[in-house]
């Protein structure tokens, strides 16, 4: 007889939700699970929504192949971010730039050249920022020169979580119920120590539970950690417009006075976002400032929310786990808010509870481990968006004050446990950002400028070939949208 | 032509030994085609500690780095393979288990192997859980074969080396030579430092030879002339964790053919530690003061020999801990001047080894870049305090209450980091791991049953399964570990093996650490 908790309800109707559900359901399959969606608040407001390969395992297992998220889903293949900021113009990709050079990591060429007085740009000696700028667009290839490119999936928010949904209540078997609920919590009754034994919902139907996963921010924790000192920007204008132009491959960044836009696109449309602090942009400047930037505002929809940087102290607490941003925000910058769920969802699986009084204190220390990891991981996260959104502050966390410092001075990129980044990831942002090392790996201090030239030309002749030889994003995208 | 005035042209290694030659040997190699000059300073009349003799699998990526050939190296230095440590009686008396370089099981559905193990176990299986791991039926047959590159059974191990260490410092020492090392031999009578840095800029030698130098590399042993005497460091003890203070050393004759593991026996006050050798066993005996004369663990270690002894007794104190900086200054301490922690694990020459490859990541210019400085204290202070805590759970996770020292131990307060995972563990069967660090799940989970820490819990996932429905996968498993193990050469010929130059599966043996992918 298993001890197992089976009996878990999800609170919400969003990418998160569905998406914890997904992985539920894959990961306990056999666990006689008995799986509750309350289908409340499900969006109606477009977004674009960000995947990276990661996604790709927990779509394969629940029968979602990345055909079928360009074909069903509008989605297209996405290299990085161009971001241009008041002093610096650079595209991050999530893909390394340039190779080791008897064993020394390329970007210490690049930044030798720089401090003997050459001319440097790190962006020509990437396949993928090349590639993005000419839209063209090609999967990773074992064995060439394509084999370590990574990319995401740029994906219509709506249309996925239909997909999402489709293929969560299509995934029903003997072992697994689902009861998918479209309602609202009404109230909570707890049992012994806090713990939640049962949902009311507004329908006036009783959900018995071992387990919550709240997507809806109804159950958050009121112990919340504000980043706000560090990423100010609490307000958000969102709006989509249509567009016959071309797919990007990258999308774009640009940062103003107290705001920043960014833009993603689909096949069709662009999605931006204005993303502005309240104390010094009303929104009616919001507005303004959107019309200025986007030249022709014209949106099929637009929208006004408001945000708050940080992170819950308790994201697991008792029997509740708090997933989706009321638990952490960030911006909307690298990391997509599915990602913090993707990890999120792994963390609890990895650390499974087991259900009844009698595992309150087992639960208890799982849970304290469970807020541990996260907060360690959050603290990176919030240190990428500190980097990118708040670089006119001297106030830094100590830790990305480390990680620049040691860069600076040496090129090196700090190790810390639990990263978000790979170094490579981070060393295209510190260096994009104009944090150049002042000094860089002894074994190449020797070389030359002439040497150190001769060396780089030949790479970007070679990236050059590498990519003339790419098919154009549209290309590929409508051939995957043709085949049968 | 370097254009940097500013480079590093002369490091000074101030010790020899294994600290100092690894040293030597990787700067030699790394800086092949610079014209930096390495110096290393030593005494004839300067013993060695040379008792870290145990290794730990990343040895294997060092003499991969050098150049140096399994075999020669195997010859040269007197080794056998490792594949693991027995601890003997350390949860209680009589008891005994392998810590082995490798996994055990692999999990299912997501969940560790040790969950269902744990679960079988509470329904009644006999079996230990090193009956499901590869390097552990290896052991225990006295066999050995290198670990496959593919994804399969025979590659979830990996192993290390049980070494003469003053024949592998002369190893080196030949290596470097013929590198362009300079050797200086005599003692440091005088360290010279720049009035205006504290920078250490040369120091002076009974033979009236003065060595300067850019970068000095503190190799002096525990007293740490450079770094402690000179620099006045600092050093954080820990003592009241890891309550041993001293040491006795035997060799002695092998009176058996060599197994593939080492040998730490808890002892009344401490424990013993046996490493075969190719041509003799190393001895020794790591006690506390507090609790034992050094009479009597002189006796104790004795009375364990499996053979004639072949020297006089060694005796070492040393103070557990570590330098509050490794790297302070223009000086960087390798070895036991950046810190001590009883070989227990193995860890010596690994950290020996660390400090190395991070110095090399972080080689400084002249001035010695505080970032540099910062970064490296930062990861090495991480890495040893990460041992130290699992060197720690060795000691308190134990039943055993027949001395003082076992109960001291026993109920000692523990560091909050340890105190936290062990908790969880009892909790709840889970192993806190880190991404990144020496002592991957297998080892916790190897001293946690090993020595009778049992979780109140299992993952209730694997509570769906009866007995018979695991004892089924645990068999098949076993079978095909005993399977692999029959077709496997015993130990001794795998050593001998290596004289037949046709003979090169070493040079196809899997570099995974501890077997985990």
């Amino acid at each position: 007889m298993s001890n197992a908790m089976n009996k878990i309800t999800i609170i919400g109707g969003d990418e998160h939700a569905w998406s914890a559900a997904a992985r539920c359901l894959v990961s306990l399959r056999g666990q006689n699970l008995e799986l509750t969606m309350i289908d409340c608040d499900a969006p109606t407001t477009p977004a674009v929504l960000a995947l990276d390969l990661s996604a790709h395992q927990f779509h394969q297992a629940i029968g979602i192949q990345e055909t079928s998220l360009i074909k069903n889903v509008g989605g297209s293949y996405c290299y990085g971010t161009q971001y241009k900021t008041a002093d610096s113009v650079f595209v991050f990709t999530q893909s390394p730039v340039g190779e080791l050079i008897n064993r020394v990591h390329f970007h210490h060429y690049i930044a030798r050249l720089k401090n003997v007085g050459g001319s440097v740009d790190f962006s020509a000696h990437s396949i993928a920022v090349q590639a993005g700028q000419q839209n063209k667009f090609s999967h990773p290839q074992a064995n060439t020169a394509l084999d370590k490119l990574d990319y995401t999936i740029n994906l219509d928010r709506l249309r996925y979580i239909h997909l999402l949904r489709s293929a969560v209540l299509g995934l029903e078997a003997a072992t697994t119920k689902i009861k998918h609920l479209k309602s609202s919590v009404k109230s909570v009754e707890y049992g012994k120590e806090g713990i939640v034994t049962s949902l009311i919902l507004n329908s006036g139907e009783c959900i018995e539970t071992d387990f919550v996963i709240d997507c809806s921010g109804r159950l958050v924790d009121d112990q919340f950690e504000s980043w706000r000192e560090f990423l100010p920007l609490d307000k958000s204008l969102s709006w989509v417009q249509e567009s016959t132009e071309i797919t990007p491959v990258l999308n774009q960044y640009n940062e103003f006075d107290h705001a920043s836009l960014t833009q993603t696109s689909l096949p069709g449309g662009r999605f931006y976002r204005l993303s502005y602090d309240s104390e010094y942009v009303s929104d009616q400047q919001a507005l303004g400032l959107a019309e200025q930037k986007v030249g022709k505002f014209a949106p099929q929809f637009s929208e006004q929310t408001n945000h708050r940087a940080g992170v819950a102290k308790r994201i697991w607490h008792h029997n509740v786990l708090n997933i989706g941003p009321a638990s952490v925000y960030a911006g909307h910058h690298l990391f997509s808010g599915l990602y913090h769920t993707q990890t999120a969802m792994d963390r609890w699986l990895s650390l499974f509870p087991r259900p009844g009084v009698n595992a309150i204190e087992a639960n208890k220390a799982l849970a304290a481990e469970y807020n541990r990891q996260f907060h360690v991981e959050m603290a990176h996260v919030r240190d990428v968006h500190v980097l990118i959104g708040c670089r006119q502050r001297n106030n830094y966390p100590s830790t990305l004050t480390h990680r620049l410092n040691l860069f600076v001075g040496t090129g090196r990129c700090a190790f810390y446990e639990s990263d978000v980044l790979e170094p490579h990831q981070w060393v295209n942002l510190m260096l994009g950002f104009g944090h150049w090392p002042n000094k860089t790996d002894p074994l190449i201090n020797h070389l030359t400028r002439t040497q150190l030239e001769n060396l780089l030309e030949r790479h970007h002749a070679e990236t050059e070939q590498v990519v003339a030889k790419m098919p154009q994003h549209d290309q590929l995208l409508q051939a995957i949208r043709n085949a049968s | 032509m370097s254009e940097n005035i500013n480079a590093v042209r002369h490091v000074s290694i101030v010790g020899g030994g294994t600290a100092g030659w690894m040293t030597a040997a990787a700067l030699a190699k790394i800086l092949e085609d610079s014209d930096c000059v390495i110096t290393l300073i030593e005494s004839e009349q300067i013993g060695t500690v040379g008792v870290g003799e145990a290794t730990l699998p990343h040895l294997r990526f060092f003499n991969q780095r050098l150049g140096i050939d399994e075999p020669e190296f195997m010859q040269r230095v007197n080794a056998t393979y490792k594949l693991g440590i027995e601890f003997v009686n350390w949860g209680q008396q009589g008891d005994s288990y392998i810590h082995p370089f490798g996994d055990f099981g692999s999990p299912i559905n997501g969940i560790p192997f040790h969950h269902y193990w744990l679960h079988a176990h509470n329904q009644g299986l006999k079996n230990p859980i090193g009956d499901y791991s590869l390097p552990i039926a290896v052991c225990e047959k006295n066999k050995f074969a290198f670990p496959a590159q593919d994804n399969s059974l025979a590659s979830t191990y990996s192993f290390a080396y049980h070494i003469d260490a003053s024949l592998y410092a002369k190893f080196l020492r030949e290596y470097c030579e013929a590198r362009g090392v300079i050797r200086q031999e005599g003692k440091v009578v005088k360290v010279n430092q720049d009035t205006e840095t504290g920078f250490v800029t040369s120091v002076e030698m009974d033979s009236d030879v003065t060595v300067e130098g850019d970068l000095f590399i503190d190799c002096s042993g525990f007293r740490g002339l450079l770094i402690e005497q000179t620099l006045n460091t600092g050093y954080e003890h820990w003592r009241h964790w890891l309550p041993c203070d001293r040491a006795v050393a035997i060799p002695c004759q092998s009176a058996e053919e060599p197994v593939p593991y080492t040998r730490a026996t808890a002892d009344k006050a401490g424990w013993r530690w046996r490493i075969p050798l190719q041509h003799r066993v190393g001895n020794g005996h790591v006690y506390c003061s507090d609790f034992i004369s050094d009479d009597e663990a002189e006796h104790s270690l004795r009375q364990g020999l499996g053979g004639k002894p072949e020297a006089e007794p060694n005796f070492l104190r040393f103070n557990t801990g570590r330098r509050k900086q490794m790297w302070n200054k223009n000086v960087v301490a390798i070895g036991l001047s950046g810190g001590f922690l009883e070989p227990l694990e193995s860890t010596g020459i690994h950290l020996i080894q660390l400090g190395i490859m991070k110095l090399i990541e972080f080689f400084p210019n002249k001035e010695m870049d505080k970032a540099y400085v910062s970064e490296f204290n930062r990861v090495m202070q991480m890495e040893i305090e990460r041992i130290k805590d699992f060197l720690i759970l060795h000691y308190n996770a134990t039943e055993r209450d027949d001395s003082e020292f076992w109960n001291y131990v026993r109920t000692m307060s523990l560091p909050d980091e340890l105190q936290r995972k062990i908790d969880l563990f009892r909790q709840t069967g889970h192993v806190v791991k880190y991404q990144e660090g020496l002592f991957l799940e297998p080892s916790w989970v190897a001293v946690y049953f090993g020595q009778r820490a049992r979780p109140i819990s299992v993952d209730p996932r694997v509570e769906r399964f009866d007995l018979p429905q695991i004892k089924m996968q645990l068999d098949k498993l076993k079978s095909q570990i005993d399977a692999a193990v029959l077709s496997m050469p015993d130990h001794l010929q795998a050593i001998k093996n290596l004289d037949d130059p046709t003979n090169d599966g070493w040079k196809h043996a899997s570099m995974n650490l501890y077997g985990s992918h």
